[in-house]
């Protein structure tokens, strides 16, 4: 679903990644962790296409990332909800579909399905200035899913939530997870956040002045769905304590 | 409930103008008492308001003419402002071209360059259009400009992964995120447009309130010359209220969401 091959990407004058080489199917979740400014939402940037120019090869759905984005087959979750702010959330939520003219009956059924599923349908005659942080991620992540696309981007979606709000996002996409197979890559500096959720977990570091490099692969065999309790899990600390040294 | 509240306010706040007038007023025959000011220097208040009811529809007329000439200079300016905004934007090359053009547009004073007009388009209604136009489209075309180019990065992006095409990031995405700065330029250009049409007026003219000041100064009429400012700025209070109700109104869900 998603080939990083030998991927490495500069901004004028400041090489910002390099060598990146992997592999995500469908129906996993991986995720990438290091410290900021490291360029872990670049490299998202890249998948998605909105940033051109690298060397190296990536495939989304086996398509080009530009090409997939034109065709709907990348949703993004962004770190600020990036709600449109003159529109309601529930023409938030259709915005995707309107624009290709889906048929009218066919899209409004997708859109009460994404907004049950993220549980916001009763705010849906809302403006986002009227909603809280929480609901606004359950928004955007409606929005993300309306048109099913083949790969979820998730940039540190959940910063800012409580920890109440946090969990029942995560309960909620670990079940839409379970349902699909679409692939989903997460960034995050929280490390418990990305390894409770993801499947493998890859490590960005770099020299001092260098690129950012895969330096560790950390694969997560546990059981799903994770609830709270995995936090406490042995085969969880153990993750979490491997992947820390490689932070270092 | 909702109505009824705005028109509540909308009462006090007109009340409130209406006080300010008046307490404008009254200072102002007060300095002229204090000061034995003579009337053919700064007339009172009272003469001004006996020339505008002795003579209604004199000042009526010339007030006419002159909202006439502001009112099709401000669209003119406003739709020529809007879409060269876009052509900046979005022009490459032509945009590059179009810019020294438009900055040294309003480098010349627009006296000067009244006579001109003059001359080219005749002494009817057209020059003033054009000055008005002229004064007017340069910052429409700029807050074009800048709007379209302080699109949200975030909502560009959101744009490109939903897969909208560049027409549609335009209309859907970067336009009305450009409408705050093209309304406020439109509020800016409700005054301009009529110090444009008065301009012209004043060059060469035989109706209008410019001509109305003209023809009051030869003779030292100066209580008609303040007759004629006061009913301009009516006509342009009355404008920029015609803006505010645009831009409050019809365009409330761009302009007013943060």
């Amino acid at each position: 679903m998603l080939l990083l091959d030998t991927v490495s990407f500069a901004f004028p004058g400041r090489p910002v990644l390099a060598d990146i080489s992997l592999q995500c199917k469908a129906g996993e979740t991986i995720g990438f962790v290091g410290k900021s400014g490291i360029g872990k939402t670049t490299l998202l940037n890249l998948i998605s296409g909105y940033l051109p120019g690298f060397s190296g090869r990536i495939l989304v759905g086996g398509a080009e990332p530009s090409e997939a984005a034109r065709l709907q087959q990348i949703g993004f979750i962004f770190q600020t909800p990036t709600l449109v702010p003159w529109l309601t959330v529930r023409q938030n939520v259709s915005l995707p579909l309107r624009l290709h003219s889906q048929p009218h009956g066919e899209a409004e059924a997708r859109v009460d399905a994404a907004l049950r599923s993220a549980r916001i349908l009763h705010a849906e005659t809302l403006l986002p200035h009227q909603l809280s942080g929480g609901m606004q991620t359950r928004a955007a992540i409606a929005r993300s899913i309306v048109y099913d696309p083949q790969i979820l981007l998730m940039d540190e979606p959940f910063t800012g939530l409580d920890d109440v709000i946090k969990e029942q996002i995560f309960t909620e996409l670990q079940t839409r997870w379970l349902e699909s197979d679409t692939a989903n890559v997460l960034v995050s500096h929280e490390l418990s956040e990305v390894i409770r959720l993801c499947d493998r977990v890859y490590v960005l570091r770099t020299d001092e002045h260098g690129p950012s490099r895969i330096v560790h692969c950390e694969p997560v065999n546990l059981k799903r769905p994770r609830g709270i309790d995995v936090l406490e899990a042995p085969a969880f600390l153990a993750a979490r304590r491997r992947v820390w040294q490689y932070l270092q | 409930m909702c109505t009824r509240f705005m028109f509540a306010r909308f009462g006090r706040r007109l009340a409130a103008a209406l006080c300010y007038v008046l307490a404008l007023g009254l200072c102002w025959q007060l300095l002229i008492t204090i000061f034995h000011i003579p009337q053919y220097v700064v007339p009172t208040p009272a003469s001004v308001a006996t020339s505008i009811f002795h003579l209604p529809l004199y000042y009526a007329a010339h007030a006419l003419v002159t909202a006439e000439e502001a009112g099709l200079g401000i669209i003119f300016g406003l739709v020529a402002g809007f879409f060269i905004g876009i052509v900046l934007r979005y022009g490459g090359w032509l945009g590059r071209l179009l810019n020294p053009l438009i900055v040294s547009s309003q480098v010349f004073p627009k006296e000067a360059l009244a006579p001109l007009f003059l001359i080219y388009f005749g002494f009817g209604i057209l020059p003033k259009v054009v000055i008005s136009a002229l004064i007017c489209f340069f910052p429409v075309a700029i807050n074009t400009f800048e709007g379209l180019k302080a699109t949200p990065e975030q909502y560009l992006r959101l744009f490109h992964v939903i897969g909208a095409s560049p027409w549609q990031k335009f209309w859907q995405c970067s336009l009305p995120s450009a409408i705050r700065y093209v309304s406020a330029s439109v509020r800016v250009c409700a005054v301009l447009g009529l110090i444009g049409a008065v301009v012209g007026e004043f060059v060469g003219a035989s109706a209008g309130l410019g001509y109305v000041i003209r023809s009051a100064t030869s003779d030292i009429g100066t209580e008609r010359v303040y007759a004629a400012l006061l009913l301009l700025g009516l006509i342009g209070a009355s404008f920029y209220g015609i803006t505010l109700f645009i831009d409050r109104i019809l365009l409330k869900r761009f302009t007013q969401i943060t």
